[in-house]
């Protein structure tokens, strides 16, 4: 508790937020100083007698100590009253008078204790007493209306009071030669001199939002007021509430028109995706350019949130143009916090946390059950008198088996998940002279995975010093390592890195395909693989994989930048920046030998020990990236008789090179040493590597103009040049321009009281894309490839000589030097209004956005070609939507409270596409959102035989029990993409009566953040929702006897029945469901499958996280903060999706091979996380 | 001051402009892959291009065309159970189907794509003698023509490409050249690849320039209009009858089946195993290699029966004194405990015996086999000691080279073009020589009996030897004749083939047309 009369100090930058902090932290304050000095205004403070015992300490030491152990705080100058000066005290049971005698020895001081201050001032200024006199006065605001609850201070002191109901106020005891401060929430703060005055009447205008505020833009920051592209921020302290998991998946719902998926909850491969303001390409990169400190990184795991001052994502064309050529699919600006001047403070923040799956299948794990299901399906199918049923006796012994671990009821999910404790520390120093601040961060992950055999340890570091070497050089470095370890298991040892976020749901699929008939061992600790063995056909044992086929992952992750920033005038700014980015990966796998026996205990025949995944042996691979980057930029500012101009110029070099390296070795004699030299050195290794580069070279320059604060303007340009492109087409230019008006700050405007402000923005512009994969598109290559397995497709090799074959160069690809940037043109138009003096906000952005010449990879061509397809600027799509952000926030007495609504919705359209046509159950055509569903009409269950013609228009008679799948066209025709003609034709096939069905993207998606807080207490919670979105489910999980012996959800105990006529689920049916059996069990070809009976509403609200907190008071102990929360994520979950309903929609996924991946039911699920923490200062 | 200022700018204007001034910086070559443009640096180099081009022949034989699969079964020959092929069976193709019509189409064109770009790159190179150069180059010319054979008469008209082409809007601007047109550019590079290649017996692996005089002699045959009769003649005496002599001749009658059989060394069944410089009979083929990572499936006949042989081919061939087979025991040669003791050679070498199927190991039809006499297991290229060592599986490989001429093919040519240019005596000389390997001299007279000996020639020689009976029916118009009489499949026996003018060729691929709306379609497609 110091409080330096420091009259010649002021801060240099606060943003609204800390300041608004401060304002709180000062009433709460005063409140808690009226009280005292109610309590103690008849004591006498002259009296008070003193304990020191100080030896080479400072002035300062001694006054720490007094106002430690009095009530008593002190008031001076610093430029009078030097408080660094050296000085021993040693007193016992001194008055106080005594002690400040010593304390003012020799220097040209006097003090006064007055209430309760001691106020040390020059010895020839007048009697701070003597001047004392009591000041009131009246607090309105521009209407003239009373202003209740300003607080007004004595400034550099936290002598103060608030204003009442009527704008009044009373301050006695002021100084003559002070200063008062008159501030309330989201009004400028006003200074008055006292003087000889006794009656101060004040009159508060509005403050406009964010006056003063400063977002991060492109190679620099703004003042948020002048802004008028599209952008959205969150501030570090809105993240604080949460610091569990992956920081990507943080950031879900808190930044508008950013869209946050996290798909999977294993340790360490969350697969979070970012798309801003939706799809804009078929297969390139979608993700958004993340920029951290000013240099580009490849994803966020190695930033620790801790770190973290503030997030903004910039959406619109003027915002993200500065990054020109690889903001299309727009930009995340993340800006790391750095040292304050002033004393070291250490932070630790640190919880722990029980996770446990948000939500899994719900399975039939009762045997009899089981079997009798089983059997009713496979008489479904195949007739009553079907063979390889499970017997009666054998359903009798399973349920008369009362406990008898002979006859298990094995739920084999529940073998795999167990709840997993996790940890998360990081400690943190922070501070610095006047010459040098640093911050320090490091922290701590350890996750155990929720399943068997999966976890993640992860160790970060952040270090940032800025050092001022002179008043116009800065120099500063931005340094960050992670290291990761990532377990896991499933994995097949020749599959590459990377291909590894798979094998948890492998193992998923196993654990789900397995009858409840038997446990996973026997008593000896030997694998099972099944009980019956005619009839059961289980994929592995789950737990045989995980414990016999590890995996691990290690990543080493260093980013790195320094910058030197020299003011070459006042107006004009140097800034240079450099840095690397070194991205490491191994990985090892090992895959052992495992004889499987059956639940008797016995082998089967012939029975050998094999491999439960992929093929035997160890493998080792290794991937690695450096990437480092320079830019330069000039920065010009000058303002003269209202006009505010902004300028800079800059060029950046960025370079790429990732390498990877494999071996494999397969004979292994035993497990026990998994490295590969362990193994035998025979023929069967392989080995293989490669290595790519990419450079790109940039130009940039942005022009800000502002008069009077009232027309802004903003053009930015930038120019790229890719290495993808041959030399003719390489550059490629992005302008942008955008225009924004605040009509209240014309003069011919009438004031408005309840309107603080309005922004009326817009701008267009355009970005270019390169990121497609192929990093030589233009460039003639011949390519050998290595023979595995048989050789007659593509064959590289021909046997000239029948011994030894001559490896054969060939083009591998068709060469289009004509190729150059995918473009997106962008349109923005935002208001920003603020109401109520800034209590209550509104921003409204609506955008439009068209991408052309889409690089796509596989786009069709001509087989006279030579090819089938080849990379071609193709097709174009375009996105559109609405994102719209209310937040409110008030304060009664000491009870703070604030709500922020976000709601966003993206409408996307293919324009054209190169291939136009159903793909799967999905459909890329023009006038279509790209993947929209292509399905089949689900209509019912049939209750009666019935005679259809399916197919090619054969008749079948349909038993009762079967789906009825609406006949709605003639046959598909190719001139209308795929989609079926003309009306009904009587016959029911999947070509021709598919429709496009909505839902692969969601109508809207919305956050919502409620906080409050009183006293010491906050409480946080945030909701998240995504409406409107299908998933279309397919497997083992959702589909009964998926594979022949998944076992069916309970929420098949309501299928048909001759007895339960179901009109929502068709009698149990055992075969192939790809087949349509479903639908017509007698003829399993007519394939129906894909129709809308598996497609679900996957829409959802959730309580992402409940954060409840208390702050305690420590101060004496020299805690600056002590902070005990409770923070729970994904507590809650609203939605008709009967699995886990957080996972990417349609075709989100990139590339052609994962169009179809997102949509099987299993995945690592998702956590339910409860912890415990501590935020801690000192 | 105001220099001051001036200085600092421009210094750090100059850095701004440094850091972007090296003008290479976006010039990466690939590091994995060899830039075309600089890969041909010597002999090595250049062999392993032209690797690349005759590896097009695994994917027009055995990988997408199918050549040898599949053919056999689209004829009166055999039987194939594939969708496109029971589709062009039954005239249901039609353009939007995929599978083999997809891939026979964009196989060859990848084969041909891979020739043209190694002859553009090879061409302006100067790092081995040109008289090699320009070999190699006639070597990749040449397998361009084989490929364009298959093209223009699996698919009639078609895109004539002769160099590697990338832009796309060059590539969408293609329209189909009529075949004959493609047929003269093709003969034309043969006749002057003629001249560059050794005239050596095919033994190598490399193409020689008899097997150039082949495929001419093959283009003039065929229906791309009025046959060259005059042209085949004289390829034929100016190649085979003088200059060729030594390079080319026939295997004897027991060294046959050595052709086909996979691995020698194992056939300790046949005393006269084949060496490679015996074997002057084999003009052009697929090379497999016995390093085992190349090889490709054997036909599966005798594990399900998806290919097999009908039993007209088994009834057509002749017994071994040159009479008609006939089952009513009228001649003595027929064995009603054997019906293939006393016939053509050819047969048993051909088909699988039912006699011998109980001395054989397991093989999943066997019984099916053996009952069934509208099924015959195919047996070219199914060595002996796979049928008697073990079960044989569904794709298991062989490193057996796929035979894709022969030179009783060239001598069959010239017989063909002796006789209806009217020359009958010479044609049944040039015949026999072919015959008589099996069977009796024929002493047919007149054109067109003389012809009917021919066609009998070339239907017992080359049985399921790729498209050549295929190709035949087509070119004798006797399509329509003989396949409404066969059953579509052997399981199917009561459904017949169909054959209507618009069967002549495939359609072409849907595909092609989407990506170049350029591209015709055939009539009645």
């Amino acid at each position: 508790m110091k409080k330096n009369l420091n009259a010649g100090s002021k801060p240099l930058w606060f943003s609204p937020l800390l300041k608004l902090l401060l304002i709180m932290r000062m009433i709460v304050f005063l409140l808690f100083v009226a009280g005292l000095t109610a309590t103690y205004a008849n004591s006498d403070a002259q009296t008070i007698k003193l304990n020191l015992n100080l030896n080479s300490g400072t002035v300062k030491d001694v006054i720490e100590e007094i106002e430690r152990q009095t009530n008593l705080s002190f008031m001076y100058d610093n430029n009078v009253f030097k408080v660094d000066r050296p000085i021993s005290i040693n007193v016992e049971n001194e008055s106080i008078k005594t002690v400040l005698e010593k304390l003012i020895l020799g220097e040209d001081l006097k003090y006064e204790i007055v209430n309760r201050y001691i106020v040390i001032t020059a010895n020839n200024s007048p009697s701070v007493t003597q001047q004392l006199k009591t000041v009131k006065g009246k607090v309105t605001d521009s209407s003239g209306s009373p202003v209740v609850g300003v607080t007004v201070v004595v400034k550099g002191t936290n002598v103060g009071t608030v204003t009442n109901s009527d704008g009044g106020y009373v301050l006695s005891n002021v100084s003559g030669n002070t200063t008062l401060l008159f501030s309330f929430v989201g009004m400028k703060t006003q200074e008055v001199a006292v003087g000889n005055k006794t009656a101060i009447d004040v009159v508060l205008t509005d403050e406009s939002v964010g006056i003063e505020e400063v977002v991060a833009v492109g190679y620099g920051t703004q003042k948020k007021v002048n802004l008028s592209g599209a952008l959205s921020v969150v501030s570090e302290k809105e993240l604080n509430n949460s610091k569990i998991g992956s920081f990507a998946a943080m950031l879900q719902g808190r930044l508008s028109g950013l869209s946050v998926v996290q798909s999977t909850g294993e340790p360490g491969k969350e697969d979070v995706s970012l798309i801003v303001r939706g799809r804009q390409s078929f297969g390139g990169n979608l993700s958004p350019l993340i920029i951290v400190d000013g240099i580009p990184v490849n994803d966020m795991s190695a930033i620790n949130a801790n770190s973290i001052e503030s997030v903004t994502a910039l959406k619109d064309a003027t915002s993200s143009a500065i990054y020109g050529s690889r903001a299309a699919g727009g930009v995340i600006l993340i800006t790391t916090k750095q040292g304050k001047e002033g004393k070291e403070v250490v932070t630790y923040d640190g919880n722990v946390a029980v996770y446990s799956p948000t939500q899994m299948p719900d399975l039939i794990t009762n045997s009899a059950e089981y079997m009798e299901m089983y059997n009713q399906a496979k008489q479904n199918r195949y007739g009553a008198t079907v063979a390889n049923q499970y017997s009666q006796d054998a359903i009798s012994a399973y349920r008369n088996a009362n406990g008898d671990p002979k006859y298990p009821n094995t739920n084999w999910i529940d073998i795999l998940f167990s709840p997993a404790v996790v940890q998360n520390h990081t400690i943190g120093v922070t501070g610095g002279g006047k010459n040098s601040t640093h911050n320090i961060t490091m922290g701590f992950i350890d996750q155990p995975g929720t399943m068997k055999g999966f976890s993640y340890k992860k160790y970060t570091l952040q270090m940032n010093v800025t050092s001022r070497i002179s008043d116009k050089v800065k120099a500063g470095v931005t340094a960050r390592a992670m290291y990761g370890e990532r377990k896991g298991a499933g994995g097949s040892v020749s599959s590459g890195m990377g291909s590894s976020q798979r094998y948890s749901q492998n193992i998923l699929e196993q654990a789900i395909d397995q009858a409840p008939t038997y446990g996973p061992k026997l008593d000896n600790g030997s694998y099972v693989s099944k009980a019956f063995i005619t009839i059961e056909s289980p994929k592995t044992n789950p737990l045989a994989t995980i414990e016999n086929t590890p995996v691990t992952e290690k990543t080493l992750r260093f980013e790195a930048s320094a910058y030197l920033k020299i003011a070459l005038t006042d107006w004009l700014t140097w800034e240079n920046r450099g840095g690397f980015n070194i991205n490491d990966e191994r990985r090892h796998s090992f895959s052992s030998k495992v004889l499987m026996y059956y639940w008797d205990g016995t082998l089967p025949p012939r029975a050998q020990a094999g491999s439960v995944g992929g093929d035997l042996g160890a493998s080792d691979a290794f991937n690695r990236m450096i990437n480092p980057v320079a830019y330069s930029t000039l920065n010009f500012q000058k303002e003269f008789g209202g006009h505010s101009i902004s300028a800079m110029a800059g060029t950046q070099a960025e370079y790429t090179k990732t390498e990877y390296f494999s071996a494999r070795r397969q004979d292994f004699l035993t497990s026990e040493a998994q490295q590969i030299d362990a193994g035998v050195n025979n023929s069967n290794q392989f080995t293989s590597g490669n290595a790519q580069e990419l450079a790109l070279m940039s130009f940039f320059g942005r022009i800000n103009y502002n008069y009077k604060g009232k027309y802004l303007l903003e053009i930015n340009a930038r120019a790229d040049g890719s290495s993808r492109f041959a030399p003719g087409k390489r550059w490629g230019v992005f302008p942008s321009g955008s225009l924004a008006w605040r009509p209240f700050q014309e003069s011919f405007m009438p004031q408005v009281p309840w309107l603080s402000d309005l922004k009326i923005r817009g701008s267009f512009g355009v970005l270019g894309n390169q990121s497609i994969g192929d990093n030589y598109l233009y460039q003639s290559v011949l390519t050998s490839s290595t023979i595995t397995g048989s050789a007659w497709s593509s064959a590289p090799l021909y046997a000239f000589d029948k011994t030894s074959p001559t490896q054969g160069f060939a083009a591998s690809k068709l060469l289009d030097p004509s190729l150059s940037w995918e473009t997106t043109y962008s349109t923005n138009l935002g208001i920003d209004i603020s109401l109520f003096r800034n209590r209550l906000n509104f921003n409204l952005d609506w955008y439009y956005k068209k991408t052309v010449d889409i690089l796509v990879p596989d786009a069709k061509l001509p087989y006279s070609s030579g090819f089938s397809t080849s990379v071609q600027a193709l097709g174009s799509m375009r996105n559109k939507g609405l994102e719209a952000t209310i937040s409110f926030k008030d304060k009664i007495r000491n009870f703070n409270y604030g709500v922020n609504l976000f709601v966003q919705g993206n409408r996307n359209m293919v324009l054209s596409y190169p291939s136009p046509g159903p793909w799967g159950k999905t459909i890329y055509a023009p006038g279509l959102p790209y993947g929209s569903y292509f399905l089949n009409i689900f209509d019912g269950i049939r209750q009666q035989p019935e005679v259809v013609k399916l197919g090619s228009g054969t008749a079948y008679t349909l038993p009762a029990g079967t789906m009825i799948i609406r006949d709605i066209h003639g046959p598909s025709s190719s001139s209308n993409y795929g989609i079926g003609v003309g009306g009904p034709d009587g016959i029911v096939n999947r070509d021709g009566d598919r429709e496009v069905v909505s839902g692969a993207y969601p109508k809207f998606e919305s956050g919502l953040t409620l906080t409050a807080s009183w006293k010491g207490f906050d409480i946080s919670c945030f909701f998240y929702g995504v409406y409107g979105v299908k998933q279309y489910i397919e497997g083992a999980g959702w589909i009964p006897f998926d594979n022949t012996i998944a076992p069916p959800s309970t929420m098949w105990r309501d299928a048909w029945t001759p007895e339960n006529h179901s009109e929502k689920l068709p009698m149990l049916a055992f075969g192939n469901m790809g087949k349509g059996v479903w639908y017509n069990p007698l003829h399993e070809d007519d394939d129906l499958a894909r129709n809308t009976f598996s497609l679900v509403d996957g829409s959802y609200l959730r309580l992402k996280n409940l954060n409840i907190g208390y702050t305690f008071n420590l101060n004496k102990f020299g805690v600056q903060n002590l902070r005990v929360y409770f923070s729970g994520d994904n507590l809650m979950t609203i939605t008709n999706y009967p699995g886990e309903p957080e996972r990417q929609t349609g075709a989100y996924t990139d590339g052609t091979a994962a169009r179809e991946y997102n949509n099987t039911f299993l995945r690592y699920p998702q956590n339910k996380v409860y912890s415990l923490g501590i935020n801690l200062k000192f | 001051m105001k220099t001051n200022i001036i200085t600092k700018i421009v210094y750090s204007i100059l850095t701004l402009t440094m850091l972007s001034s090296c003008n290479n910086f976006l010039d990466l070559q690939p590091l994995t892959d060899v830039a075309s443009a600089t890969y041909y640096r010597d002999d090595a180099t250049i062999q392993s291009g032209l690797a690349a081009c005759y590896a097009g022949l695994y994917m027009v034989t055995s990988s997408g065309a199918k050549e040898l699969n599949q053919f056999p079964g689209a004829t009166d020959d055999g039987y194939t159970t594939d969708n496109s092929w029971q589709m062009f069976l039954q005239n249901t193709l039609n353009s939007n189907m995929t599978g083999d019509l997809n891939s026979m189409y964009s196989n060859a064109y990848e084969a041909i794509y891979k020739t043209n770009n190694f002859i553009a790159m090879v061409q302006p190179t100067n790092v081995i003698d040109e008289s090699l150069k320009a070999r190699y180059i006639a070597e990749a010319k040449v397998l361009r023509a084989y490929f364009y054979f298959f093209v223009t008469n699996i698919f009639g008209d078609a895109v004539l490409t002769l160099s590697p082409e990338g832009e796309k809007s060059v590539i969408q601007s293609w329209t189909r050249t009529p075949r004959a047109v493609i047929k003269d550019s093709m003969v034309n590079d043969l006749v002057k690849a003629i001249k560059v290649l050794p005239q050596t017996a095919y033994n190598s692996g490399h193409i020689v320039s008899g097997t150039a005089a082949l495929l001419a002699m093959r283009y003039k045959i065929m229906d791309y209009g009025t046959p060259d009769y005059a042209g085949i003649i004289s390829l034929f005496e100016s190649n085979f009858k003088t200059t060729n002599d030594a390079n080319f001749g026939l295997v004897k009658k027991r060294q046959f089946k050595s052709m086909f059989d996979g691995n020698t060394s194992k056939n300790t069944y046949e005393s006269d195993v084949l060496s490679a410089s015996d074997n002057k009979e084999v003009m052009l083929s697929a090379r497999y290699s016995t390093s085992a990572t190349l090889s490709f499936p054997y036909p599966s006949g005798l594990v399900n029966p998806s290919i097999c042989a009908r039993p007209e081919l088994f009834n057509f061939f002749q017994f071994d004194d040159g009479t008609e087979f006939d089952t009513s025991g009228a001649n003595s040669k027929y064995d009603s405990n054997d019906s293939f003791k006393n016939r053509d050679g050819r047969l048993s070498f051909t088909i699988t015996n039912k006699k011998t199927l109980d001395t054989m190991a397991y093989y999943p039809v066997k019984n099916f086999l053996k009952t069934n006499n509208t099924y015959y297991a195919w047996k070219k290229y199914t060595p002996y000691y796979i049928l008697i060592d073990r079960a044989l599986n569904v794709g298991e490989i062989t490193t057996q080279d796929i035979i894709l001429m022969r030179y009783p093919e060239a001598l069959l040519l010239y017989a063909e073009a002796l006789n209806e240019s009217g020359r009958t005596t010479d044609a049944l000389a040039a015949l026999n020589v072919v015959r008589t390997r099996f069977l009796p001299a024929s002493t047919a007279s007149g054109k067109d009996n003389v012809r009917k000996a021919i066609r009998y020639e070339r239907r017992a020689e080359f049985a399921q030897e790729g498209y050549i009976r295929y190709l035949d029916l087509q070119r004798w118009n006797e399509m329509k004749d003989v396949m409404p009489n066969l059953p579509v499949s052997v399981l199917n026996q009561t459904v017949k083939c169909t054959f209507v003018s618009r069967q002549r060729f495939w359609p072409i691929p849907e595909y092609e047309r989407l990506a170049n709306t350029n591209i015709s379609q055939n009539d009645g497609y």
